[in-house]
């Protein structure tokens, strides 16, 4: 029997949370569905955009942090 | 000099035992990380500066008081302090608007920072900055599915939890910012072509 995969279903794989069967399972049909092949693909090109979204604190913020636990040492001394 | 990279549980354990530098590498590896997380949330950089250094210190005074006890899991421990304060100062900011400029902005956002990073000053229309100004205009549940999958790395199951809906909706949530995101990305594409070719 064949298994209709949902895009939740994708997601789901894309953040490797099917279990063994699921993964298994649409990885096959990935191989002859190329409507769900196109999905997959737009969904992990904003996840790989995302993954480069990054900001940066100010060094007065690290520097703050940092001056920070080194006072608190000397406290609980 | 030996180049092995210390795991953040060995780490912790030479910060416990006095070492400051290892606290140094610790914040060195996951500030940008908390402070993403933080930023995405509050929308204020100002207030994303201090939540992450309130972050850091609540994180301190636990380790440095002994009660630290999640061995080996310092990143899902800070960015779980970090999202806490986060959402906590934006429900706050939610009862009592802040002070806003004629062009929306918040009046903290008109201050300078001297170090601000580069992104802010130069490249305005790249993918990655474009994808930042997106992921703010998404709803906000969406948003905050997006932050505790992608950035917090908590599993659609914790996300149900911890935001009292189904594993499906959370689901929901995370597919529809993702195609909200990328529809948005191939329009503003579009647009950057139409004015490249135009004569």
């Amino acid at each position: 029997m064949t298994k209709t995969f949902t895009e939740n279903d994708l997601v789901r794989f894309l953040y490797d949370e099917l279990n063994k069967i699921e993964k298994e399972a649409l990885e096959s049909a990935l191989l002859t569905d190329l409507d769900l092949q196109s999905e997959l693909e737009n969904l992990r090109s904003v996840m790989k955009d995302l993954d480069k979204v990054s900001y940066s604190p100010s060094q007065r913020s690290v520097n703050k942090i940092l001056e920070f636990s080194k006072g608190y040492h000397k406290q609980s001394v | 000099m030996h180049k092995t990279k210390l795991t953040d549980g060995q780490l912790l354990s030479q910060y416990k035992s006095g070492n400051e530098e290892a606290f140094a590498v610790l914040l060195e590896r996951h500030k940008d990380r908390v402070f993403t997380t933080i930023y995405v949330i509050v929308k204020d950089r100002y207030q994303a500066e201090d939540l992450m250094q309130d972050a850091f210190i609540k994180a301190i005074k636990t380790i440095k008081s002994g009660k630290y006890n999640e061995e080996g899991k310092f990143l899902p421990w800070i960015l779980r302090i970090a999202h806490n304060l986060a959402i906590d100062h934006f429900r706050k900011a939610k009862r009592y608007p802040q002070i806003v400029m004629e062009d929306g902005s918040s009046v903290f956002n008109t201050l300078e920072f001297s170090e601000a990073p580069i992104e802010d000053e130069h490249v305005k229309n790249d993918t990655y900055n474009l994808l930042k100004h997106y992921i703010q205009e998404l709803p906000e549940a969406q948003k905050e599915v997006l932050v505790m999958r992608h950035y917090m790395q908590m599993s659609f199951q914790e996300i149900a939890d911890a935001t009292g809906v189904s594993i499906n909706t959370a689901l929901g949530r995370m597919r529809y910012a993702l195609i909200n995101l990328r529809k948005k990305l191939q329009h503003s594409n579009i647009a950057y072509d139409q004015n490249f070719y135009r004569e």
